[in-house]
């Protein structure tokens, strides 16, 4: 049996404040797994990493779907080529920020270890564009390594990062560049600024949480809650903080 | 070098202790095992036996066993540093007519505030969650309903 025969396609709506019981609303056409969802005016889209872009409409209750297209990095008119090998892209960290879908991260069919590709989608425009990073992996430290799961939140006209994994097991199993026989687990925390574009590798002080990847994330009034984590790691292979 | 690697090791530590101390047990064992790995990994032409004494894998097992919260410590826990230990604490919620959401993991989730809401004074009103993959648990429990 193959195990996204497991992987379900529901979707639901609880009213947080009547608390009452989980509404099933209709579901999505196929399984999946490691996506997300991130809302503007009223539409919740959802990135599966192909140029068709799904979403939920909270009003009508319905799935619809937008077409978008890549910006070359030349500049030049027409489209770019697609980044994301067989359409796909999973485990990755997402913001809506004033109708820009934010996307980081993940892994692809070319990058079981994670990719540290950074875009962003306008929906207006419909057009994505190259913020920084590559969709294979490859060290670069003016930004967010290859990673899996990070966190992420926004506040002050930055986009937060935190945490995440280097999968190096996955890339082991499917033979691929930077494998090893465990994962590495990233100490490390970035910001984008929205305004001058470019990344800032943040210092985390005080009591700080055990990196992890694959958590729940939510900033409240100033405040970072992580939980759960899911996928924590200790990384054995050499310090790096 | 050995200077080096003793000074990174000894830093480890004390902030695996404090952390210890804070109650902050996940973050104490990640620094413990990076003192460790660092200990372990050092060049063979330098003096590993000095820096392993500062970490020694023989209590390293003890760190390693820990859970988080760790339960036997939980109680012991008293407040150290009003600014750097953890404030609030955590309330399970249960939806009044039971729950009827299967369980997954791997979902996508958000909070949005329709305008359709009933009290619009409450904003928090609206959580559209939940698509997508279910655990490895339901796996097998599907698994055993196909079997049987």
């Amino acid at each position: 049996m193959n195990i996204e025969a497991a992987y379900l396609r529901d979707l639901w709506r609880l009213d947080l404040d009547k608390l009452e019981a989980w509404e099933q609303l209709p579901s999505y056409h196929v399984p999946f797994c490691g996506l997300l969802m991130a809302v503007h005016a009223n539409k919740a889209y959802l990135f599966a990493g192909r140029p068709q872009v799904d979403f939920f409409d909270l009003k009508t209750r319905q799935w619809g779907s937008i077409k978008t297209e890549f910006k070359r990095d030349d500049g030049c008119a027409g489209a770019g080529a697609w980044p994301y090998p067989d359409n796909h892209l999973t485990d990755y960290t997402m913001q809506m920020v004033d109708g820009r879908m934010y996307v980081f991260g993940g892994s692809h069919a070319k990058a079981s270890l994670g990719t540290n590709l950074f875009v962003v989608l306008d929906l207006a425009t419909r057009k994505w564009t190259r913020l920084s990073g590559t969709v294979l992996p490859t060290p670069d430290y003016s930004c967010p390594n290859p990673r899996k799961w990070p966190a992420s939140w926004v506040s002050g006209g930055r986009i937060y990062i935190i945490y995440g994994v280097a999968d190096r097991q996955a890339a082991q199993m499917h033979n691929q560049p930077h494998a090893a026989s465990d994962a590495f687990g990233y100490s490390d925390f970035w910001s984008w600024g929205l305004t001058d574009k470019r990344w800032f590798r943040e210092i985390i002080s005080g009591n700080t949480p055990c990196p992890r990847a694959e958590m729940a994330c939510t900033y409240v009034c100033t405040s970072l809650f992580l939980h759960w984590p899911a996928f924590l790691r200790v990384p054995v292979q050499r310090t790096t903080s | 070098m050995t200077e080096y690697f003793l000074e990174c090791v000894t830093a480890y530590r004390i902030a695996s202790d404090i952390y210890l101390e804070l109650g902050n047990t996940g973050t104490s064992v990640q620094r413990r095992w990076f003192a460790n790995v660092a200990a372990n990994s050092m060049p063979s032409d330098l003096d590993k036996v000095l820096v392993q004494n500062v970490v020694p894998n023989r209590t390293l097992n003890d760190f390693l066993k820990l859970r988080h919260p760790e339960p036997t410590l939980t109680a012991k826990l008293t407040l150290k540093n009003e600014n750097l230990q953890i404030r609030g604490s955590w309330k399970k919620v249960r939806t009044k007519k039971g729950a009827n959401l299967p369980q997954r993991m791997g979902f996508a989730s958000f909070v949005w505030n329709g305008e359709d809401v009933p009290c619009p004074q409450t904003q928090q009103s609206f959580i559209v969650i939940l698509q997508a993959i279910c655990t490895l648990l339901v796996a097998s429990i599907k698994m055993l309903r196909i079997q049987g």
